[in-house]
C-alpha cells in the first residue's frame, strides 16, 4: 500500500520539502491552492491548525500558508503559496476547513489581502476604526502610528 | 434487535464519590484563592533604578513609542554620578503599551523586567504614565535570558601575533579586522551613546560605527576628525575608557570602538578628502610649543578656523609621547607619518630640533605671535631618590623608550631590572624582552619589574600585564626599591627592595610604608626607572614663571578655554589638570584651547 508521504509527493503542480519527518512542506501555485488543500483533506489532514501570513517585503510577496494536521498519520502539512503585495487576492478555503473562514477574516484585516469567497472579509474583526495601513504589513511605522493616535502622558501619576 | 438491560447496582454505589472529597482539586477556588499566573507573564514593568543607566535602549526599541526618559528625581532620588550613566530613567505609558517585552529582551543591565501584575484602573488617564521601580512591589514574572536574546553579546575576535612570533621582532602585535568582521562589530552597536561621556574628545561615536556598518569608512572617519585629529593613532593606542563604559559590559563584552576606529582610518590612504573644511584666513599667527598631541590638535584645528599656526619640536620626530615613548610594535612609524603628514598638509608649519629658550625664545614668540599655546608635556623622567641612582646603567624610561624608539638603540643587557607598575613600565619590560630576543635569543636572559602596588591595584591596564607576563617578564608586585646594589668592580649587581605593607594611607593619599625586616635582592646588571614623567618650565624667563599659576597639584591651571594666568598663552596636555595621562585627554584639551585662542583672537574675551 501506497504511504500518505508518497502521496503527497504526487500532488499535482507542487514543490514537496520534507524537512522532518513530521513536517512537509507543499509549495504550490495560488491557483492550485484549492484543490490541493481538497487532496489533502481527502488523505486524512482533518485539521487547518493556523492559517497566516508572512510579508516578503524584500520579495514584493505575500506568503500565505496553512499547517494542516492528521490525527491519523501524525504528520504536519504546511501548504504555502505567494502572492503578490500591490494586488494580493486568494480564494476562500472555508468551504473545505470551516476555521478557515475566520482564520481569513483575521488575515484580510491585519495584511489587507482580499479573500474572495468568503464574505465576511472586510468586515471589522478586532482593530476599531481603523484608517491606517494594515497593521501587520513590514511597512506599517508602529512608532508613527502611536505618536499620532495617542496623546502624550507627561505627569508622572500618583498610583500608589 | 438487541435490548441491552443494565445490571440493578447496589444502592450504596453513589457512596463511590465520597473519594473525591479528599483528593486534591483541580479548580480554583475562586474567590477564596487565585489562579497562579504563568511564569513568564508580561504585565506591569519593574525597574531597579539603581541598576538602570539611562541609556535610552527601551525607548529606542519599543514599537509603540510608549516610553519616555525622564528625571525620576520627583518619585525617587537617584545617584546623578554614576560612571557611564544618564541621569534619567524609563517612564512607560500604559496607554500605548503593548506588552511585547522588546524593551526586556533589550535592556542591556538587566534592570528592566516584566511582572505578573496586569490589573490597574483608574479614572485618570495620566495616571497610567509612570516610572517603574522595584519599589512597587510587583513580582516578576518575564525575565530576559542571555542564551535566547536579540542582541550579540560575544564581541569579534582580534587576531594578534603569538608571543613567540611578536618577540622576534618590533612588528606591530595586532592585526586589525577584515572588513567582514569590522561589520560584524559595527552591528552589535545600539547607538545609544553611553560611550560619548567617557571618552575626554566626546568623540561621534554612534555616528562613525554606524558609518562602519553602512561601508562608509570616509564619513566615518570624518565624523571622527571633528574631534580627534589622531583617530589612527588613537585606534591603536587609546586608553579606550569609551568601552569601560559601552552597555554591553553588563551582559556580554563591550564593542571594541577602538578596533573600530582603527580599521576605518586603515581603509583611507590619507584624509584628504575627509579633512575640516578651512575657513578664509584670519591673518593671525598662533606658536604651539610642543609637537605632541595635544600641540598637532589645536594647531590642526585653529588652522581650520583660518590661523596660522607653527609648532616649535625639541625632538627630530613631531608626535611627543606618540613618537617617542610607545614602541614600534604597539604604534608603527608609518602611522605617526600619516596622521602628522595629514596635520602638516592643512597649512601647519612643524620646525623640528628647535629648543626653546636656547633656539628661540620664549618672549620672542610673545612677541611675534597672537597666541601661544604651551603643550610641553610631560617630557623628562622622575627620579625617586634611589641610592646609587647616578650609576649610568641606571636609566630612565622615557630616554630608554626614545632611545630605541627613533634613536634606532638595539644593545642591551642580559639581566634587566624595571622599576614601576604602570603602562609606561610594561611598555620598558616589552621593549626589553624584545631586545633581548633579538640579541641573545632570550637564552639566559631576565626582564623583571618592581612595583609598589600589588596584582589588585596596579595601574597598568589587564591587556599589558597579560601580554607582559605571555612575552615572559617576571613580577614583583608589593616591593619598593631600596638601593641598588654594586659588586666590587662598580657595576651593578642587583636592586635591593623591601617589602610594602601599604601604599594608600587612610586618607587615600599615596604614601607608601613598608616592612623594613623583610628585604631581598633581585639582580639584574641595568636598572630603567618608570615612576612617572615631569615637566620643565626651565625655558620660561623667571619674572614670567612667577605670574603662571599653578594648582594645588603643581598642574598648570588654566580656565574652562584652556586660557592661563598670563593672557594670549594657553596651556593644554599633561601639564593642565584636566588631563588623565593619555593621549585622548591631551587631544581633547588641544580641541578646547583652540576654541579658546580663536575666541581670544577675535577679542571676544
Amino acid at each position: 500500500m501506497m504511504g500518505v508521504v508518497d502521496k503527497i509527493k504526487e500532488l499535482d503542480g507542487a514543490k514537496i520539502t520534507i524537512q522532518r519527518e513530521n513536517r512537509i512542506f507543499v509549495d504550490v501555485d495560488k491557483d492550485r491552492v484549492i484543490g490541493t488543500l481538497y487532496s489533502l483533506k481527502l488523505m486524512g489532514f482533518h485539521q487547518l491548525s493556523v492559517q497566516n501570513v508572512v510579508d516578503r517585503i524584500k520579495d514584493g510577496k505575500f506568503e500565505i500558508f496553512y499547517v494542516l494536521y492528521s490525527h491519523e498519520y501524525k504528520i504536519n502539512v504546511i501548504v504555502r503559496t505567494w502572492v503578490d503585495r500591490d494586488n494580493p487576492v486568494i480564494e476562500t478555503a472555508d468551504k473545505i476547513y470551516p476555521s478557515a473562514h475566520t482564520w481569513e477574516r483575521e488575515i484580510s484585516e491585519m495584511f489587507g489581502i482580499k479573500v474572495e469567497g468568503n464574505e465576511d472579509c472586510g468586515k471589522p474583526f478586532i482593530l476599531e476604526n481603523w484608517k491606517d495601513i494594515p497593521p501587520m504589513r513590514k511597512d506599517f511605522d508602529s512608532v508613527k502610528y502611536s505618536s499620532e493616535h495617542f496623546v502624550f502622558r507627561h505627569s508622572e501619576g500618583e498610583n500608589e | 434487535m438487541n435490548i441491552k438491560e443494565y445490571e440493578k447496582g447496589s444502592f450504596l454505589k453513589p457512596l463511590a464519590s465520597v473519594k473525591y472529597l479528599f483528593k486534591k482539586p483541580h479548580t480554583v477556588r475562586y474567590p477564596q484563592e487565585e489562579k497562579p499566573v504563568a511564569d513568564r507573564y508580561r504585565g506591569l514593568h519593574i525597574n531597579d533604578l539603581d541598576k538602570c543607566i539611562g541609556c535610552g535602549n527601551c525607548r529606542d526599541i519599543c514599537p509603540c513609542a510608549a516610553i519616555s526618559m525622564e528625571d525620576p528625581s520627583n518619585v525617587r532620588p537617584i545617584d546623578i554620578n554614576k560612571k557611564g550613566a544618564n541621569p534619567v530613567r524609563p517612564k512607560v505609558d500604559y496607554g500605548r503599551c503593548s506588552f511585547c517585552a522588546l524593551c526586556v529582551e533589550m535592556c542591556p543591565t538587566g534592570s528592566l523586567k516584566m511582572s505578573k501584575d496586569l490589573i490597574y484602573t483608574s479614572p485618570d488617564a495620566d495616571a497610567f504614565a509612570w516610572i517603574p521601580r522595584e519599589e512597587q512591589g510587583r513580582e516578576p514574572g518575564f525575565v530576559q535570558d542571555n542564551e535566547i536574546t536579540p542582541l550579540m553579546l560575544e564581541a569579534e575576535e582580534m587576531e594578534e601575533l603569538e608571543p613567540d612570533v611578536r618577540k622576534k621582532s618590533f612588528e606591530e602585535m595586532i592585526l586589525g579586522f577584515s572588513e567582514e568582521q569590522a561589520r560584524r562589530e559595527a552591528m552589535r552597536c545600539l547607538g545609544c551613546g553611553i560611550c560619548m561621556q567617557g571618552c575626554p574628545a566626546h568623540m561621534k561615536i554612534p555616528e562613525y560605527i554606524q558609518a562602519i556598518f553602512d561601508g562608509d569608512n570616509e564619513k566615518s572617519v570624518k565624523y571622527m576628525l571633528e574631534d580627534n585629529v589622531l583617530p589612527g593613532i588613537c585606534g591603536r593606542i587609546c586608553t579606550h575608557r569609551c568601552q569601560d563604559d559601552c552597555v554591553y559590559q553588563y551582559r556580554g563584552d563591550p564593542i571594541h570602538i577602538m578596533w573600530l576606529k582603527r580599521f576605518a582610518t586603515d581603509q583611507l590612504e590619507d584624509y584628504k578628502s575627509v579633512n575640516i573644511e578651512k575657513m578664509p584666513s584670519t591673518g593671525k599667527r598662533v606658536a604651539v610649543i610642543g609637537g605632541g598631541p595635544s600641540g598637532l590638535s589645536a594647531a590642526y584645528h585653529l588652522t581650520t578656523m583660518g590661523h596660522s599656526v607653527t609648532i616649535y619640536e625639541q625632538r627630530s620626530r613631531a608626535g611627543g609621547a606618540l613618537a617617542t615613548g610607545i614602541p614600534l610594535y604597539r604604534l608603527p612609524i608609518y602611522e605617526l607619518d600619516k596622521e602628522i603628514g595629514n596635520i602638516e598638509s592643512m597649512g601647519v608649519e612643524i620646525k623640528l630640533n628647535t629648543k626653546i629658550g636656547e633656539d628661540v625664545k620664549f618672549e620672542d614668540l610673545l612677541n611675534e605671535y597672537d597666541a601661544v599655546y604651551l603643550a610641553i608635556g610631560l617630557s623628562y623622567g622622575r627620579s625617586i631618590n634611589l641610592k646609587g641612582e647616578e650609576h649610568p646603567n641606571v636609566v630612565q624610561a622615557i630616554d630608554f623608550l626614545r632611545q630605541v624608539k627613533i634613536e634606532g638603540r638595539r644593545d642591551i643587557t642580559k639581566h634587566v631590572i624595571v622599576i614601576g607598575g604602570g603602562n609606561v613600565a610594561m611598555d620598558v619590560a616589552r621593549t626589553v624582552a624584545r631586545l633581548q630576543e633579538i640579541n641573545y635569543g632570550s637564552k639566559d636572559t631576565t626582564v623583571e619589574t618592581v612595583s609598589l602596588e600589588d596584582w589588585d591595584i596596579m595601574p597598568a591596564s589587564q591587556e599589558e600585564i597579560d601580554g607582559a607576563l605571555e612575552e615572559g617578564v617576571i613580577f614583583n608586585p608589593a616591593w619598593g626599591p631600596n638601593q641598588v646594589i654594586l659588586d666590587e668592580n662598580g657595576n651593578i649587581k642587583g636592586l635591593e627592595v623591601k617589602k610594602v605593607k601599604h601604599v594608600f594611607d587612610e586618607n587615600h593619599r599615596f604614601n607608601p610604608a613598608f616592612y623594613e625586616d623583610q628585604k631581598k635582592i633581585i639582580y639584574g646588571d641595568y636598572i630603567v626607572e618608570s615612576v612617572g614623567q615631569m615637566y620643565n618650565f626651565s625655558f620660561i624667563p623667571e619674572e614670567m614663571l612667577n605670574k603662571l599659576e599653578f594648582t594645588p597639584r603643581r598642574k598648570v591651571w588654566v580656565d574652562e578655554y584652556g586660557e592661563t594666568s598670563i593672557p594670549g598663552v594657553f596651556a593644554g596636555g599633561d601639564i593642565v589638570e584636566t588631563s588623565r595621562g593619555d593621549a585622548i585627554s591631551a587631544i581633547a584639551n588641544g580641541h578646547r584651547a583652540a576654541i579658546g585662542i580663536d575666541r581670544y583672537l577675535h577679542g571676544k574675551k
